[in-house]
């Protein structure tokens, strides 16, 4: 059968039967949208928690890798983490002197460990910067107060005394720096620090950090870390933990609906079959294939599966509109469309479901029709 | 030619043979009227010559066509070019315009859009059903329904019309009418093989066939 003449058959079961396909298509654009609307407020809502930790991030998500120390990191090099630093854990306070006299006799010095690859928002006015990262030389910054008090000037030399082998350790001032507000007063490179004590038998604690430019890779880099049985941990891992069951319960639900969807479609379709039977009869008597009237039934099965998809697209989009602008509300986040493609294929996905398991019950039905037992039992 | 050998039909809930054994042959051409009780197996035969349903056993060819080895889409296109079904009870569809039940013929055997309305128009004149080609065929009588059928059977040109009691729902005026449009129709030289338990009708048959128990009792010509 040509096409034209499909569309002929197809157009005159619509105008025969105009109910009929009408409650097809409401039961269908119910499941659809149903499924359509769970599936997308949850992940446009997702997406906009993503994108609000992003924005406060400034696009760095840091996660904590506890247990991690300073010579851990290739362990983690090619998990995709943008950035790799350490951190210090603990209070560092080391006895230091400026020749003879010692640093903080006076005034109590706030002494900062900063990881000179990740660098810090303090800026040196003399000197080499916190960017500095020749490793194997000792050095400090210290700021103008500290200079000023112990007159030291860049070049100069900062001794740390280890009392436990009555050892020290000779630092090089190499910048000097405008101390904001909680700022240090003296500033060692955190990785040579840590070393050097390591040698004379001191522990410094400290850990390391890895940051993503991409809160949305968490889940993924949470999971290869795990699998290596490294502890990763970040400000939102609850929220994450919650999204990832949400998530989980949300394509459940989807399935549920879905199946349910078929079900009912299946047994509708099949009393539409029963109620055109006479019909397809009647074609079949005057000449048509069996495979003619099945393409005229998926024909128009196809075009109810997708003006229901259409219409519970546009359901879907008012609602999800509406629910989310109450999320907005409430939760004083800005959500956006950015994943409603989720919501689509998932809807798509059905649809075709749907027709396909359709597809199997209309050939099932003509499939097994008997002309001539049938017959008996039509009458026009 | 349609030569029928050995044809038997035993039906799964049945008892007996719907048919058993029947022997036939029908030249192109000739109307034939298969006459019998309820039971007898006329309806059977139809249906069979008719592929709508298959045999138990035996052989049916038509023109050199065999029904009982052909595959279901080829009985389809035998079904839709070959023969025209006359049923009873009309088998029209009831929704539809006389138009568009005589045109599902036309668009199952694909004949090209621009010859249906000249077609159709042409056969309904024949059938004298032309003022009534835009009503729906709920709206007819009985009379109209059954010449719009005769309409529809025709209207792909079939060398044969097969007819299960076409006038088993009519009054006798338009199983008078009804009749002469057969005969006509046979007179321009298509087959015609009608089932009937009337003996008037049977007469205007050049060959009468007697069934009893699925089995033929009589012939006369």
């Amino acid at each position: 059968m040509r096409f034209r003449e499909l569309c002929w058959f197809a157009k005159k079961e619509f105008s025969t039967c105009p109910f009929l396909y009408a409650g097809l298509l409401l039961l269908l654009v119910f499941a659809l949208s149903a499924i359509g609307m769970t599936v997308e407020t949850f992940s446009r809502s997702v997406e906009a928690f993503y994108d609000y930790v992003n924005k406060i991030g400034n696009n760095q998500f840091v996660c904590d890798l506890y247990g991690l120390q300073l010579d851990d990191r290739e362990l983690i090099e090619d998990v995709g983490f943008s950035e790799i630093y350490a951190v210090d854990d603990g209070w560092t306070d080391p006895l230091l002197y400026a020749g003879e006299k010692k640093l903080g006799d006076d005034f109590w010095e706030y002494v900062g460990l900063v990881y000179p690859r990740k660098g810090t928002d303090i800026r040196t006015y003399q000197g080499e910067g916190f960017n500095y990262t020749n490793d194997d030389d000792n050095v400090v910054w210290i700021s103008e107060e500290v200079a000023e008090k112990y007159d030291l000037s860049v070049g100069d030399e900062i001794i740390q005394k280890i009392v436990k082998d009555d050892s020290e350790i000779k630092y090089t001032v190499i910048g000097l720096y405008h101390p904001k507000e909680y700022d240090p007063d003296i500033v060692f490179a955190l990785d040579t620090y840590c070393f050097n004590m390591l040698e004379h038998g001191e522990f410094v604690p400290h850990h390391l950090v890895g940051t993503l430019t991409e809160s949305r890779s968490y889940i993924g880099v949470r999971k290869t870390l795990r699998d290596r049985y490294i502890v990763v941990r970040c400000e939102y891992d609850e929220v994450f933990d919650f999204l990832a069951i949400a998530d989980i319960v949300i394509y459940i639900l989807s399935a549920v609906t879905a199946i349910f969807g078929v079900w009912m479609f299946n047994n509708a379709l099949g009393i539409m079959i029963r109620r055109r039977m006479v019909y397809l009869l009647k074609l079949r008597m005057i000449g048509i294939r069996s495979g003619s009237v099945l393409k005229i039934f998926c024909c128009t099965t196809a075009a109810t599966v997708v003006i229901s998809f259409v219409i519970s697209r546009v359901v879907v989009f008012a609602f999800t509109d509406y629910i989310n602008g109450l999320i907005e509300k409430f939760y004083q986040i800005g959500i956006t469309t950015s994943g409603s493609y989720k919501g689509f294929l998932v809807t798509l996905a059905a649809g075709a479901i749907v027709y396909l398991f359709g597809v199997f019950k209309l050939r099932s039905a003509i499939g097994n029709v008997n002309l001539s037992q049938a017959l008996e039992g039509s009458r026009a | 030619m349609i030569i029928i050998e050995q044809l038997t039909k035993v039906y799964d809930s049945a008892d007996r043979a719907a048919l058993d054994g029947v022997d036939l042959k029908i030249r192109d051409g000739e109307f034939v009227s298969i006459v019998g009780k309820s039971g007898s197996g006329k309806s059977t035969l139809l249906h069979l010559i008719g592929a709508i349903e298959k045999p138990t056993s035996g052989k049916i060819t038509v023109d050199d066509f065999d029904l009982t080895t052909a595959s279901d889409n080829d009985l389809s296109d035998y079904r839709g070019r070959k023969t025209g079904f006359v049923f009873q009870s009309f088998h029209l569809e009831p929704n539809f315009t006389v138009y568009d039940n005589i045109r599902l013929p036309l668009l199952i055997a694909g004949i090209p859009y621009g010859e249906h309305k000249e077609r159709i128009e042409k056969i309904l004149e024949k059938v004298d059903l032309s003022q009534k080609i835009n009503d729906k065929a709920s709206k007819l009588s009985g009379g109209e329904k059954q010449r719009c059928a005769i309409a529809r059977a025709l209207v792909c040109d079939p060398p044969l019309i097969l007819a299960d009691e076409p006038c088993g729902n009519l009054d006798s005026e338009n199983s008078l009418k009804i009749m002469n449009l057969l005969k006509s129709i046979n007179e321009e030289g298509k087959g015609v093989i009608l089932i009937t338990h009337d003996k008037e009708a049977a007469r205007y048959a050049k060959r009468i066939i007697e069934l009893k128990d699925g089995r033929i009792i009589n012939e006369i010509s």
